[in-house]
């Protein structure tokens, strides 16, 4: 998965990332895990990767970390969607959506 | 835009390394663990995990990017690694600074003083309304001398091209009258002096042309700083009787300081009295005092000065007798006009800006110095920068870095220029 260093972009990693968030908070492995999961075994992220994503999103305030104890009863670093990072996320699935269907419907025509 | 949360990082960011270091670590050890849980080895498992994780390292620096503000971290690690650097070589950093210091020293030195007595304007509303008036006789060689009372009055009753005229001239008194008595320098002025000027009195009032008789002129008028120094700014101080040169007068007023920037330094001022024989035709000629005038605004010097010579040839082609006629005009007499600052800055001025040139000059020769000084030093680190270059460092680093060591000494050769010129003035 490339970096997006532009933020007028949207980098597809970011919106990944928010999706996954959406349900519950999760850590670092639990993200990678849930968009592992989430695309039915074809997207697997270079786990590393994650992290300039996840502390870019917090510098923009979408995402919030808090302490928390994992499922393995050791102490993680849990990430939760705010109300800033919903609103982004919707949006973000609105413009990709869109640019998608119209790529389609080029791709589609002879 | 930089946020608040990327400024708050630079403060904390021991804190936070630890914290990234301690979040990755335990996001490896869940992947070891679930490789270890599959069958493999605990080094295995950790060989694994690392290799799903991707290079710790590089996913650290990518991390430091999107934190905090880079050019601020690389600005402070520019300035410890260039004060090592320039420790490490003090012979040069010493030559450096002095050259600068000297150079800049001196050009401050010599410009705050020819600022402070040619270049900068009196204090006054409209400065260069302000002009000396003279009596200048070229063809007997005399160019300039100062007026008479008959022309002071002569001149404030008809040129209305003025706004006021003044006369004014020095006056030294005693003050105390036993062994402890102290010789002192004042002014003696017509009222119009403070009008000329337009400095309203800051204590108590101004002179009137009553006063300005013989006998009546018992009354003063203090400078600021020597009502601080020695009545101790006391508002009290009107009316208060003193003795000068066994004379009893009394005090009317303070004038403010700005007064004590047109002349040097009296200490009171008294009014400028003069006898009704002073103003009799003979005593046309004689040299009584200085006078200074305001023209009024929009009003050329020349034609100002026009004016005034035609008053001069009026009074003149109005005296009956011939022979006192032919003398009121000995050695060509013309009336000539200066603005007060120029006048009085005439004979340093040209002294100050030569002066002013040649630490200029010096300015020059100390940076070409300091220019090879630093080319020498270039050569000698090439091997350095190579050494950096080879490790990754971009050539905007390495420019960046050098930068900042030239701008440290300059500042560090500033800072020493103006405390050698702070000492010398």
């Amino acid at each position: 998965m490339t970096k997006e260093k532009s933020d007028l972009v949207y980098g597809t990693l970011d919106m990944l990332i928010l999706k996954a968030l959406q349900l519950e908070p999760r850590h670092g492995l639990g993200i990678a895990d849930r968009i592992h999961q989430m695309s039915d075994d074809i997207l697997r992220v270079e786990q590393g990767s994650l992290y300039p994503a996840l502390y870019r999103l917090e510098a923009q305030g979408l995402i919030k970390a808090e302490e928390g104890i994992s499922e393995r009863n050791r102490k993680a670093r849990f990430y939760r969607l705010t109300a800033a990072g919903r609103r982004q996320l919707e949006a973000e699935t609105g413009h990709w959506t869109r640019m998608t269907t119209a790529i389609n419907r080029v791709l589609a025509k002879a | 835009m930089v946020s608040w949360r990327k400024l708050r990082t630079l403060f904390s960011r021991p804190r936070l390394e630890r914290e990234m270091t301690a979040e990755m670590q335990a996001h490896l050890d869940g992947l070891a663990e679930r490789h270890r849980m599959a069958g493999m080895t605990p080094e295995e498992a950790r060989n694994a995990a690392l290799r799903d994780f991707g290079g710790v390292e590089q996913i650290k620096e990518r991390v430091r990017d999107e934190r905090g503000i880079r050019w601020l971290e690389d600005l402070w690690r520019d300035l410890r690694f260039s004060c090592r650097s320039l420790r490490r070589s003090p012979v040069f950093t010493a030559a450096v600074v002095v050259t600068l210091a000297i150079c800049l020293g001196a050009n401050s030195a010599v410009f705050t003083v020819l600022y402070g007595m040619v270049l900068k304007r009196l204090p006054f509303h409209d400065p260069g309304q302000i002009v000396e008036v003279y009596n200048s006789r070229p063809i007997s060689g005399q160019m300039k001398q100062r007026v008479s009372v008959a022309q002071y009055l002569d001149y404030r009753a008809q040129a209305d091209l003025f706004e006021h005229f003044a006369l004014w001239d020095g006056w030294m008194f005693n003050v105390g009258e036993d062994s402890t008595a102290e010789r002192l320098i004042g002014m003696k002025v017509t009222p119009d002096y403070f009008e000329v000027l337009g400095a309203p009195p800051l204590l108590g009032r101004y002179f009137t042309d009553e006063e300005c008789a013989p006998g009546r002129d018992a009354v003063v008028v203090l400078t600021q700083d020597y009502w601080e120094a020695h009545f101790q700014a006391d508002p009290t101080v009107l009316n208060r009787v003193v003795r000068l040169s066994r004379r009893a007068f009394t005090i009317i007023g303070v004038a403010p300081r700005s007064l004590q920037q047109v002349t040097a330094a009296p200490v009171l001022f008294k009014p400028f009295e003069w006898t009704a024989e002073a103003t009799t035709p003979p005593w046309r000629l004689a040299a009584m005092g200085t006078m200074y005038a305001r023209i009024k605004n929009g009003v050329a010097l020349g034609r100002a000065q026009a004016q005034l010579q035609t008053l001069e040839e009026r009074f003149r082609d109005g005296v009956a007798d011939p022979a006192a006629r032919e003398s009121l005009y000995q050695g060509g007499l013309r009336l000539r006009l200066g603005q007060v600052r120029a006048e009085q800055t005439q004979p340093i001025r040209i002294g100050l800006l030569l002066l002013q040139a040649g630490a200029f000059l010096v300015l020059l020769l100390g940076c070409v110095n300091v220019a090879s000084l630093m080319l020498a030093r270039a050569n000698a680190r090439q091997v350095e920068l190579a050494v950096r270059q080879a490790l990754g460092a971009s050539r905007g680093a390495l420019a960046r870095q050098l930068l900042v060591e030239a701008g440290l000494l300059a500042l560090a050769g500033g800072a020493a220029g103006m405390a050698l010129a702070g000492a010398s003035l």
